[in-house]
């Protein structure tokens, strides 16, 4: 084969989940990932925002591909996080995957009409959430195109 | 006229006329004594002179004692004598009359016709009724009758009158009592004082029934009853003693057998000396006033039974007077014993809890204003002190300038309606209360509850794959059970989410297709049916009004469990809706292991299970679920069974409002 794929970007994800179990499971989930490079995972809805404006300047400063993005969080939850984040024209164009274990109704319409791009419930079954996070990992990572820098 | 030319012959002048005053005084004097023999009266063909030879004075003494008016008048009806009663008649002294054309007598239009009757008097006699003209213009009924008084030498007539003025008052007062009589609605009749009808006006013939003609100058007793007679007799017996029976009620028969209520006064008729003659009664048919009398005191009967029983009473202001009267009931509810309310305001006001004395205030000045009170305050029993709630409802009635001169209106007790107002918006908040928590809980169990099972699940799951091979049989089975236990809690926490939110997320209900549903089901059991090799068959199945989801939750769950509690043969279930009054009746029908009927309605309950996981898997919520979702539709689910007969759900579904697509038309 003389047509070499063109190597695709590794992607940085942000984790935003306050359950260090959670965190460790996606880890887990993506350690032996070839297409994400690095999950930066912060803890609180606060600490999310920060993350996303860190200005150009700030050597720490990185902009992720996408977001894992759970609900219910301390500080500011994560339905304020969306809102903001699809009200602020520098980063409504990052993907964000809703990832929580509510199964509300209300969360569900809730989210898409924040203009979440998907929503996802954590399965319970070990193996049902690592094919989770790989589907979302190759169809945001290879599947779509994502929105140019 | 009297001129004065000069002083000597001005005096001859007065002296002249004194002395023809004197002549005419004597005249006069003589013609009233008749002591005048003749007269001499000036005429157009000179002076005419008549005799009274035929006139002495006997004659002339007696005209002038007569009640009636006379003149004496010539051929040409020109009056030579008349006495002083004409004169006072005509309203003019007699020595004016004297002379006069006895037609300047009558009104001018009537003289001619006058004369005509004077020239009638020539041929014998004449007799009418006419009006004299007074100089003030006043007309005086009378009687004339004229008479030719034969006299060979002066031929002259006798005018006689008679003033009517008085008969004719006394005839105009007849009509208007027998115009009274004839037009009153009462009976009036008379009778003698044997009870013999003399009289008996149109207001009797309208009581009674019978004619005049049919009653007059029969007895009285065929109006009155047997048992009347003696009474009647007494009547009469007072009467004869001069006596008047005034107002008293008793009983008469009509003339077609019908009783009828009267009210009667009987007077005697005496005559001028005083002596009885008979009797007048006026008789007033009371049978209508003595029903609506009765009809009356029923009806406060009634109201007064009405008001105890509704716990109220009535009141009537006197808004001008400011006296307040209250009926025993309203006396009771503010328990006064009857009588014993004082009538003012201060006094009802006493009786009202201080808080709402304000209130009750300003709704009655309010009340004053709009014409209406409407209004509720606490009171404080006098009897046994206890607080109760009075509503309080009314009008206000205005006098003629619009002022308010009286309220009447009702009190009620509604202390209990307002106890269980309360007790009511108390369960309401209660119910809002334990539905937010319920809905709460619904949010913990869907996210917090499962964080944590998730993590026991996942970690095991995760040490099992990190550590395959390292562990021995015993390790990889308590792993097994760690998750199982943790997967089996998540399906129970899942399905008592569902349990709570068929009512809290129910969706409106439409037109829903039940052969649609039940499609839908049988592909999402697809693996089961399979499995089990079921056999399922149905009946056309109608479109009812529902929640979709729900709807297609309850079939599943129905066939689901038909499928999964087979026996040894494989489940054949059969579906079937029956339409019944107000709705439909759907079974769903098996050949599976049947339940015990002591156990037919435990199954309904949550998380009751008749077997063990392992002989039939399930978190035991499937048909708790179903009963809510069919009572949310306002039907009921049971079960008919016998163990190793199979089972037959039924549930009643209420009748279909929007699509009205029939059983059979929906058949496929």
């Amino acid at each position: 084969m003389t047509n070499v794929p063109r190597p695709a970007p590794l992607i940085e994800i942000l984790l935003v989940e306050d359950n260090p179990g959670d965190i460790r499971l996606m880890r887990e989930a993506l350690r032996e990932s070839k297409i994400v490079r690095r999950i930066h995972s912060v803890t609180d809805g606060q600490k999310a925002i920060d993350f996303l404006r860190k200005p150009n300047n700030d050597p720490d400063a990185v902009r992720p591909d996408i977001i894992f993005l759970d609900l219910n969080l301390p500080r500011k939850d994560g339905r304020e996080v969306l809102a903001e984040i699809k009200a602020d024209s520098k980063l409504r164009r990052i993907p964000v995957v809703i990832l929580t274990s509510s199964q509300a109704e209300e969360d569900i319409l809730r989210s898409y009409d924040n203009h979440a791009n998907c929503y996802v419930t954590k399965p319970v079954d070990l193996e049902k959430f690592m094919e989770v996070v790989h589907t979302i990992e190759n169809f945001w990572g290879g599947t779509v195109e994502r929105p140019p820098e | 006229m009297l001129r004065v030319r000069q002083v000597g012959s001005a005096e001859r002048e007065i002296e002249e006329l004194r002395a023809r005053l004197a002549e005419a005084e004597q005249t006069l004097q003589a013609i009233r004594r008749g002591g005048v023999d003749g007269i001499a009266v000036d005429g157009p063909s000179g002076p005419q002179i008549f005799t009274l030879r035929s006139a002495d004075e006997p004659y002339r003494f007696l005209a002038e004692c007569m009640s009636e008016g006379v003149a004496y008048l010539n051929p040409d009806c020109t009056i030579l004598f008349c006495n002083q009663r004409l004169g006072e008649m005509v309203g003019r002294p007699i020595e004016k009359l004297v002379a006069l054309p006895a037609t300047t007598l009558v009104p001018a239009a009537e003289r001619e016709q006058f004369q005509n009757f004077l020239m009638h008097g020539f041929k014998g006699s004449g007799r009418r009724e006419l009006q004299f003209e007074r100089s003030d213009g006043h007309l005086i009924p009378a009687l004339a009758s004229v008479n030719l008084i034969p006299n060979e030498q002066a031929p002259g007539l006798c005018l006689i009158t008679t003033d009517l003025r008085e008969s004719k008052r006394i005839e105009e007062n007849l009509i208007r009592l027998a115009s009274i009589v004839t037009n009153s609605n009462d009976a009036i009749v008379g009778k003698t004082l044997d009870g013999v009808v003399t009289s008996w006006n149109p207001g009797a013939e309208a009581i009674y029934g019978y004619s005049a003609d049919e009653v007059i100058g029969k007895p009285i007793f065929m109006v009155i009853p047997p048992d009347r007679r003696q009474e009647s007799e007494a009547i009469l017996d007072q009467i004869k003693q001069g006596k008047r029976v005034h107002h008293l009620e008793t009983e008469r028969v009509r003339k077609d057998g019908k009783r009828v209520q009267i009210s009667l006064s009987c007077s005697p008729i005496k005559d001028s000396k005083g002596k009885v003659l008979g009797a007048s009664t006026i008789s007033r048919d009371i049978t209508q006033s003595k029903r609506a009398e009765h009809e009356l005191r029923i009806s406060q009967e009634r109201l007064a039974l009405a008001l105890q029983a509704g716990r109220s009473g009535s009141f009537e202001w006197d808004i001008a007077n400011d006296v307040t009267v209250w009926s025993p009931e309203t006396e009771q509810l503010y328990g006064l014993s009857p009588g014993a309310f004082g009538g003012t305001r201060e006094d009802w006001e006493s009786l009202v809890v201080p808080e709402d004395r304000g209130g009750m205030q300003t709704a009655l000045l309010q009340s004053l204003r709009t014409g209406e009170l409407v209004a509720a305050w606490r009171i404080r029993r006098r009897d046994n002190g206890e607080i109760h709630w009075i509503d309080a409802r009314a009008k206000v009635f205005l006098d003629p300038a619009g002022l308010p001169v009286r309220m009447v209106g009702i009190n009620v007790d509604i202390t209990d309606r307002k106890r269980s107002q309360e007790e009511l918006a108390m369960r309401a908040e209660e119910l809002a209360r334990s539905n937010s928590e319920l809905q709460q809980f619904a949010y913990v169990a869907s996210h917090d509850l499962q964080e944590p099972l998730r993590m026991v699940a996942s970690y095991t799951q995760l040490l099992r794959k990190r550590y395959q091979g390292q562990l021995d049989a015993d390790a990889n089975e308590f792993i097994q059970y760690a998750v199982d236990g943790a997967v089996r809690m998540q399906r129970l926490i899942n399905a008592l989410l569902a349990y709570s939110r068929v009512n809290t997320q129910g969706k409106e209900f439409a037109a829903v297709d039940c052969e649609r549903l039940l499609e839908v089901a049988l592909s999402n059991l697809k693996p089961s049916i399979e499995e089990a090799h079921a056999v399922i068959t149905h009946d056309p199945l109608p479109t009812v009004q529902g929640d979709e989801t729900q709807m297609g939750q309850l079939f599943q769950n129905l066939v689901g469990n038909a499928i999964k509690f087979h026996g040894s043969d494989p489940p054949r279930i059969h579906l079937a809706a029956q339409p019944q009054a107000g709705g439909w009746r759907f079974s769903v029908q098996d050949n599976g292991i049947g339940i015990e009927p002591e156990n037919a309605s435990r199954i309904f309950v949550i998380f009751q299970r008749l077997h063990t996981r392992e002989e039939y898997p399930g978190t035991g919520m499937g048909l708790a679920i179903s009963k809510k979702v069919v009572e949310r539709h306002g039907g009921r689910i049971w079960v008919e069974s016998q163990p190793g007969k199979g089972s037959t759900f039924l549930f009643t579904l209420p009748e279909v409002t929007g699509d009205k697509r029939t059983a059979a038309s929906a058949a496929h």
